[in-house]
């Protein structure tokens, strides 16, 4: 149960609690551990895990923040916000696979890219995921957001690689340093984190409510 | 006032027509003085007096008068049809200066499709040429001193590649003659310098010094004065004057491998990759931290996540410390030295893996085994390769003294370091050699080489000792008369 009044820590650490967040999470370690089990080489081989799970990890991220982020769009901002410090922290809790699997694969993309950019990547996705909820709820397709938020993805994909530009594509985000794909990244999270610290509308309605009172 | 002075049509069309001609008679001078004036300011020779040898180290000399600083720029074509254009890139700073002068190098010229060349000081071509494939001729040279060549001619195999240089441009160091098959001097030409003459030999060159050198060759004289012997992978030998003797001299004499020699020492892999922990540990721990990861969040609210995150924090910086290489690239060599007399030519194999995938340097001039494109870039061989890739790449001969070498039927080990894993082929193993230390050799037990010293002696001469030193073997090849012409 989400209470408003909440630290944020509590608020974030609240909604792991919750089964859909916890199975999520599960899900998304258990992804990632199959690809351990898939690309982990045998002795003498080159390690190559880290390019697969690098990509596998940032497609999953991108398809919870889009999917949680159309669900919530008609929610609470406190909701909003509590699974929004909740995605970041899959980020943060899968960091060591990404990690591990890097440095024994030593790829020549730097560490920090790699470790840093999923943080405003999975905010970015939250916030294109809750646009895309208000855009359903408002044509009334909302039942169609099951197909949308893949759609979404693939369309980002498609785009980036029809137009020859590194945008969108979580594919490919992580394999190698991208500006123009952190800027897009970086100007979606801090919008996304603009949306969510405005005030909660639970105590602007109570001030409209006393207003219309008077 | 106006003057109109009334021209001929056809007189204007003549005089036109001459000055036009006059201009373009002038431009023609001045391009072909231009043209003359640069190829007498530079000049690229590729090859022992411009004679290429395909599939070998060859010369690189650039000669520049009164010129700034230049580049000098080679692109070789070692492509085919079937695979496309493989490029080998060569550039060496030259510098300038007022007066003459000379640079000088060694660069490994493979069978090529096309090799072009520049030679540019800032905005200035001073000089540039091509060669086609037809030019790529992998026979080595016989290199005759003489005043008359021609009369030599009969010494040497219908098809010998038998060529004329001027003394004044042998040079003395010895990959320069890589693919020199021998060298006669009968004296009656000027006389080499005699480092460059045992530079040739000790490079594994067959040296023939006619019995009959002039007072004024005696410096070359004093290199026979002992008689026919090796030096370093070649010999002097002293023959009559008389092509017939020649003849017999080139007939009886095998030159060493070089090249097979270099293949055997990097046969096996110098560098092996990092190991790798064992699939079954990584996927025992990667869910035992998952496990606990999600209980905490599960059962401990927001203690739980503090903690979650904490070993997050740790299980990584562990993965890091663990997993983590120490070095994107790891680097090996070998050297063998080819040893006879005084002198050895130490041939040199480095192999470099890189993790990442990128550029790998060496340092000096080389070539890589394998066939990659590569460029040496002023005396650094780079080579472009893929993630977890390694490449083999042999150095450019070079002389050293000789540590381990026979004099008077004994094995000497002239070095600092003792001689492990001694052999002599065709009388066994022999005890390991102390520094300092000489042994005659004696019967020892046959048939246990290790498998890098036994695939270079399968290319060895009979009598021939081989002994192990840290990152190197060392050689001593037989004396003339026990070797008997030098063939494994």
């Amino acid at each position: 149960m989400i209470r408003s009044g909440q630290g944020v820590f509590a608020l974030v650490a609240s909604r792991l609690r919750s089964a859909d967040m916890l199975q999520a999470l599960g899900l998304f370690l258990a992804a990632q551990l199959f690809v351990l089990a898939v690309r982990w080489p045998g002795a003498g081989g080159s390690n190559e895990t880290w390019f697969a799970l690098a990509q596998a990890r940032m497609v999953l991220l991108a398809l919870a923040a889009l999917g949680y982020g159309a669900a919530e769009s008609g929610t609470l901002t406190s909701t909003r916000r509590a699974t929004a410090g909740a995605l970041l922290m899959f980020v943060a809790l899968s960091a060591p696979f990404d990690v591990a699997t890097y440095a024994a694969s030593y790829p020549a993309v730097p560490w920090w890219w790699s470790s840093l950019l999923p943080f405003p990547a999975t905010l970015a996705y939250y916030g294109v995921g809750l646009a895309l909820g208000r855009v359903a709820t408002w044509a009334r397709i909302g039942a169609l957001l099951p197909l949308l938020v893949p759609a979404v993805l693939v369309a980002g994909v498609w785009g980036d690689v029809r137009l020859g530009i590194d945008v969108f594509n979580p594919l490919t985000s992580l394999l190698h340093v991208s500006a123009v794909h952190l800027a897009a990244m970086t100007v979606l999270a801090a919008g996304t984190a603009v949306w969510l610290g405005r005030p909660s509308e639970a105590p602007r309605r109570r001030r409209e409510d006393r207003k219309a009172d008077r | 006032m106006n003057v109109a002075i009334a021209v001929p049509a056809c007189v204007r069309r003549g005089t036109v027509r001459t000055a036009l001609l006059r201009v373009l008679a002038v431009a023609t001078l001045l391009v072909a003085a231009h043209a003359a004036a640069q190829s007498d300011r530079a000049r690229v020779e590729l090859g022992l007096g411009g004679h290429l040898v395909a599939d070998a180290w060859n010369p690189v000399q650039v000669t520049v008068r009164d010129a700034a600083p230049s580049v000098l720029r080679l692109r070789i074509d070692e492509g085919s049809l079937l695979e496309g254009p493989r490029i080998v890139g060569y550039r060496a700073a030259v510098p300038g200066g007022i007066g003459v002068t000379v640079f000088q190098d060694d660069l490994y010229v493979p069978a090529f499709r096309s090799l072009s060349w520049t030679l540019v000081s800032g905005r200035t071509v001073l000089a540039s040429g091509s060669l086609a494939a037809g030019d790529s001729d992998a026979r080595p040279l016989d290199v005759v001193l003489s005043s008359s060549p021609g009369s030599w001619r009969g010494a040497f195999a219908p098809d010998a590649r038998l060529v004329e240089v001027a003394a004044s441009d042998l040079p003395a160091r010895a990959a320069a003659y890589d693919g020199v098959r021998a060298i006669l001097v009968d004296g009656s030409a000027a006389a080499p310098r005699a480092e460059s003459i045992a530079a040739a030999a000790a490079g594994g060159a067959q040296v023939l010094l006619s019995s009959r050198l002039p007072a004024s060759q005696a410096g070359l004289a004093r290199l026979a004065a002992a008689g026919s012997h090796r030096l370093g992978a070649g010999a002097v030998m002293h023959v009559a004057d008389d092509p017939e003797a020649v003849r017999a001299r080139l007939a009886s004499w095998t030159p060493q491998e070089r090249s097979r020699l270099v293949q055997a020492l990097a046969a096996d892999r110098l560098v092996r990759p990092p190991p790798t922990p064992s699939q079954p540990l990584m996927l025992s721990l990667a869910a035992a931290y998952a496990l606990v990861a999600l209980l905490g969040l599960r059962f401990g609210g927001a203690p739980g996540l503090a903690a979650a995150l904490v070993l997050a924090l740790v299980v990584a910086v562990a993965g890091w410390r663990l997993l983590r290489p120490a070095s994107p690239e790891l680097t090996a060599s070998r050297t063998v030295l080819l040893g006879g007399g005084e002198l050895a030519l130490a041939l040199t194999v480095g192999e470099r893996l890189t993790l990442p995938s990128g550029v790998v340097r060496f340092a000096g001039t080389g070539r890589p085994l394998t066939p990659v494109p590569y460029t040496v870039d002023d005396g650094t061989t780079e080579v472009t390769l893929a993630r977890w890739h390694a490449v083999a790449v042999a150095a450019r001969p070079a002389l050293q003294s000789a540590k381990l070498r026979f004099q008077a039927g004994r094995l000497h080990n002239d070095g600092a370091a003792p001689l492990r894993e001694v052999y002599v082929l065709g009388l066994g193993r022999q005890p390991d050699l102390a520094a300092g230390a000489e042994r005659s050799p004696t019967p020892g037990e046959e048939g246990d080489l290790p498998p890098e010293l036994a695939r270079l002696a399968a290319l060895l001469p009979r009598g021939t000792a081989l002994a192990q030193a840290p990152q190197a073997v060392w050689i001593a090849l037989p004396s003339l008369a026990v070797g008997a012409g030098g063939g494994p």
